[in-house]
């Protein structure tokens, strides 16, 4: 008698590989029976890495293949979502991630095996998930395709502010006790504090996975070795023309030794390390040996006019180019003939020109797409908690506007007019009520939930101006 | 139009439109081998009578569509979702012709119904616990408690898959 169980193991593939089942149906599968669990237990799959996603789940993947090494081997496709901390959002800043320390020694003895000594420190520490990608990647020797998706390098986003960092590492920080910040008032003090706290972790312009890009090619790690395929999207948000991701590492990507696509979009051939974000010619990089790739679409990237030529070089089993410019395009401008020319010089007979599309950018073109079979799991639960929390930020912001007004009617013996805006001359009041010590936690973190629609001032004193009322959240 | 007869594994000789039975690609080339439309059944050994009235019930109606794409890993195929309300009613049956229908559509190299029963099963796994998918399948538990543990600890990632 036919059944589910007896089905041959290419009909079983074809019924688990449906694209409406999700990753925990087929979980459930596996729990079924021994046979599913089985059959279920080294299939490929692919995995969605969400970056400092609150659900932590990049954390707990690491954890689940140091217990079962076997899971890493089944990853064939890596995609990576950001979702770095919101300085608006609290919701969005992430807790320390705390490891057990049996797992710490295993993460420490994997990263001295594949000479990723620099990653362990960050990981330790728990508060930036982007160093678990080049880890993984030690741990995925079967990977084939890795879609970076369109970058957030900085850990906060649109921030440079060591106050605005201070204050969310802090709230993330799960061993914060209170008493160990007490250099606030002193910008110097305030930035060495935050060095030795969170500076092994915190990166403004890097990703930790390009410093695994920059290991030998002896030393490249398992999970780079059969890459066919790779994506790399723009860096957001991109405030600066030359702000793109550093272009040495098409250089780098291009020469893995297997791959087959690429796509780049939104780098810049500059030295994201000095300041002004000098030009860098990719030549200082590219090492003569010819890439494998096949397929290249390089989009919106800031380039020198020596730099096609190098790109070019680097190919030569090329069978399809599509390249955007970015910016800058005038009727006189050349390099369209010039990157056409100088692919098909290095790709002769197999690039025909059919192939090629060489373009400047228009507005679709700027606009990346995520990878379609992202899997986001959070979508909903992330809109209703965002929901949530803007109207609970309003009540708030209502009720205290309310018992604010009602605070200063009490002890002003003329009739205040309180519009949030506007300010008050009763100062005695809010000098009474609402100075703070030199100990005073600027940025509460561990309130009671009573303290929910708790209001201080910026106050300054002797100043009249102390109506700016300032909701914690 | 042209008919050929088909013999099942039970014995019974079941006259089809050449046309219809061409939908199975085992069939197409086996009359393209032989050159001219075969005098004598054609025998289905790995199908009974039930399951090719099925199939054929299903090649009837489906008789004027389109060819499938030649590439077997097609993504066009994969990722088309939507069952036909006509497959979801022909689809309505027990279990076993269900996955009787499928090895049928297997055997007989007939890809869109193969797609069609796949997916039925994939909706019926849909949603579902371990405990209902067992349910529903028919499926003893062989594990010992210890062992669903540590499975469930195993894939405490599949969430992000």
């Amino acid at each position: 008698m036919a059944s589910l169980t007896n089905l041959p193991a290419e009909l079983l593939a074809q019924i688990l590989s449906d694209p409406t089942l999700t990753p925990l149906d087929i979980h459930n599968c596996a729990l079924a029976c021994r046979g599913l669990y089985d059959f279920t237990a080294d299939r490929k799959t692919k995995y969605t890495f969400h970056i400092d996603h609150r659900s932590q789940s990049p954390y707990k993947l690491i954890t689940c293949i140091l217990a079962n090494p076997r899971v890493g081997n089944r990853i064939r496709r890596l995609i990576v979502t950001w979702h770095r901390r919101n300085p608006h959002k609290p919701k969005s800043w992430t807790p320390q991630w705390l490891w057990k320390s049996q797992e710490l020694k295993q993460i420490e003895s994997i990263c001295k095996k594949y000479n990723t000594e620099f990653l362990y420190p960050v990981i330790e520490d728990g508060f930036n998930s982007e160093a678990l990608l080049p880890f993984l990647l030690c741990l995925t020797p079967n990977l084939e395709s890795l879609d970076l998706g369109g970058i957030s390098p900085c850990m906060i986003y649109g921030t440079d502010w060591v106050d605005t960092a201070v204050r969310i590492f802090k709230a993330c920080d799960r061993s914060f006790t209170g008493l160990n910040y007490k250099v606030r008032h002193n910008e110097d003090d305030k930035r060495v504090y935050f060095d030795s706290r969170w500076g092994s972790s915190y990166r403004k312009d890097i990703l930790w996975f390009y410093s695994a890009l920059n290991l030998p090619t002896a030393n490249r790690l398992p999970g780079l070795s059969n890459i066919k395929h790779f994506r790399h999207g723009p860096r957001f948000p991109k405030r600066r023309k030359c702000a793109g991701w550093p272009a040495e590492h098409i250089v780098k990507i291009l020469s893995l030794p297997n791959l087959e696509t690429a796509s780049f979009y939104g780098a810049a051939a500059f030295e994201p390390n000095k300041t002004g974000n000098e030009y860098k010619p990719l030549s200082e990089f590219a090492a003569g040996k010819k890439s494998s790739i096949k397929q290249l679409e390089i989009a919106n990237c800031n380039f020198g006019s020596e730099d096609y030529s190098v790109l070019a070089g680097l190919t030569g089993s090329l069978e399809k180019l599509r390249f955007t410019i970015e910016s800058g395009w005038h009727p006189k401008d050349r390099r369209v003939s010039h990157i056409t020319n100088t692919f098909k010089k290095h790709n002769p007979k197999i690039l025909s020109p059919d192939q090629i599309s060489v373009k400047r950018s228009n507005p679709r073109d700027f606009e990346f797409k995520p990878a379609s079979d992202v899997y986001f799991r959070f979508k909903d639960t992330d809109r209703i908690e965002d929901l949530g929390e803007t109207l609970r930020t309003y009540e708030e912001e209502k009720e205290a506007r309310e018992y604010i007004g009602s605070r200063i009617w009490d002890y002003c013996d003329h009739e205040p007019v309180y519009d949030g805006e506007s300010e008050c001359d009763c100062g005695d009041y809010i000098d009474e009520y609402f100075v703070h010590s030199d100990d005073d936690d600027l940025y509460p973190t561990d309130r009671e939930p009573d303290d929910d629609v708790a209001l201080r001032t910026r106050d300054v004193k002797g100043s009249k101006k102390r109506s700016h009322f300032v909701g914690f959240t | 139009m042209s008919q050929i007869t088909l013999l099942s594994s039970d014995n019974v000789e079941m006259k089809v439109d050449k046309e219809v039975a061409e939908r199975s690609i085992l069939i197409k080339n086996m009359l393209e081998d032989v050159g001219e439309t075969p005098d004598q059944a054609i025998p289905i050994p790995n199908v009974n009578e039930g399951v090719l009235r099925k199939v054929i019930e299903w090649c009837e109606h489906h008789r004027n569509d389109p060819p499938p794409p030649a590439d077997e890993d097609s993504d066009s195929r994969k990722k088309s979702t939507d069952i036909e309300e006509w497959d979801q009613k022909f689809m309505q049956v027990d279990q076993e012709m269900l996955f009787e229908i499928i090895l049928a559509a297997n055997y007989l190299d007939i890809k869109p119904l193969l797609d069609v029963g796949c997916k039925t099963v994939a909706n019926m796994i849909k949603g579902k616990s371990p405990e209902e998918i067992r349910k529903t399948f028919n499926i003893q538990n062989d594990f010992t408690p210890e062992e669903e543990d540590q499975i469930r600890r195993e894939n405490e990632w599949a969430e992000d898959r």
